[in-house]
């Protein structure tokens, strides 16, 4: 097959779409690895897709950056800390993005966000306490409106009685 | 440590986020734009994307894969598995890309393409056209965009 006409097929614009089929894509990655000519056409291809993007751009508003951080949440390699027969999920907690080490490779665990991860269960408590609250509080005006109303009926059967003697 | 992992094989290999965001959340955000007319769910969707981008660099690291993300495509179309899919029937029903410069048939092909990212064949079917004759609009729709961006 002549690399030229190969490129010139219309295949490798369909591959940067990502709309070519599995044995198109298969034969194309074949001859990347074997043309340069072909590496280098779907390079520029790639760049054309970036430019495009580049004109149709918007600035997201600001703190979106930090929003994503908070969505994001972190994670961290603690592999330092945990002993080696641990499953590897467990050797990563949440972390911090927005302090990372000179090197790049270690992320700090310190968190220097004011917002806090936890539970969901935690609701449920939460809730438990917010409706407690608020009953204890119900009883509470109610016994002193009650003591208070009390007081006053004593303080005037007391007078009352003054009265009588 | 899994048998055969090396102490460097367990670094973990999160995609930068922040320098992502840096050079492509401009690009990431006019994109979206372009399928969800809605500003601000437009901007709930690239957070959404960037969160997504970095549970999937912890889920490769785990598996030993490299990030799966490195340039404006890739990351074009990791969004679009997280995108919803925006129905174009008429070449005008997608914001063109260079409408002055593409013919309706280009842009309508392209945009399909750039969209919704839809197969050769699929795309054949839907605008009852030739495989072939797909491969060549493409063509020429990158043609004429080169040439209208220039370098």
């Amino acid at each position: 097959m002549e690399i030229k006409n190969y490129i010139a097929s219309g295949v490798l614009e369909a591959y940067v779409m990502g709309s070519a089929s599995e044995t198109e894509t298969a034969e194309l990655l074949k001859l990347k690895a074997k043309y340069p000519e072909v590496a280098d056409a779907l390079f520029e291809l790639e760049m054309d897709l970036e430019r495009i993007a580049q004109q149709m751009s918007i600035n997201p508003p600001p703190g979106t950056l930090e929003k994503i951080e908070d969505a994001i949440g972190g994670l961290v390699k603690v592999e330092d800390r945990m002993p080696d027969d641990r499953p590897p999920f467990e050797k990563y907690e949440y972390q911090n993005f927005n302090k990372r080490e000179a090197n790049n490779q270690f992320i700090e665990v310190e968190s220097s966000s004011s917002h806090m991860r936890i539970h969901k269960a935690w609701r449920w408590v939460f809730a438990a306490v917010f409706v407690l609250g608020k009953i204890f509080l119900g009883f509470a005006i109610y016994y002193y409106l009650e003591n208070r109303q009390a007081l006053k009926t004593i303080e005037k059967l007391e007078k009352q009685q003054e009265v009588i003697r | 440590m899994l048998k055969g992992q090396t102490e460097a094989d367990m670094i973990l290999k999160v995609p930068d986020i922040r320098l992502l965001y840096n050079k492509y959340s401009g690009m990431l955000l006019g994109f979206i734009s372009q399928i969800i007319d809605d500003r601000s769910q437009a901007e709930q969707q690239m957070i959404n994307i960037f969160k997504e981008l970095a549970k999937n660099g912890l889920k490769n690291n785990l598996t030993t894969q490299s990030s799966v993300v490195t340039s404006w495509n890739e990351l074009r179309k990791f969004a679009l598995t997280y995108l919803p899919v925006k129905t174009i029937t008429q070449p005008s029903m997608a914001k063109p890309v260079t409408k002055q410069h593409l013919t309706d048939q280009e842009q309508q092909v392209f945009n399909i393409a750039y969209y919704q990212k839809q197969s050769v064949s699929a795309i054949a079917l839907q605008l009852k056209q030739t495989e072939d004759s797909i491969r060549e609009t493409l063509k020429k729709a990158f043609a004429v965009m080169k040439q209208n961006y220039g370098n």
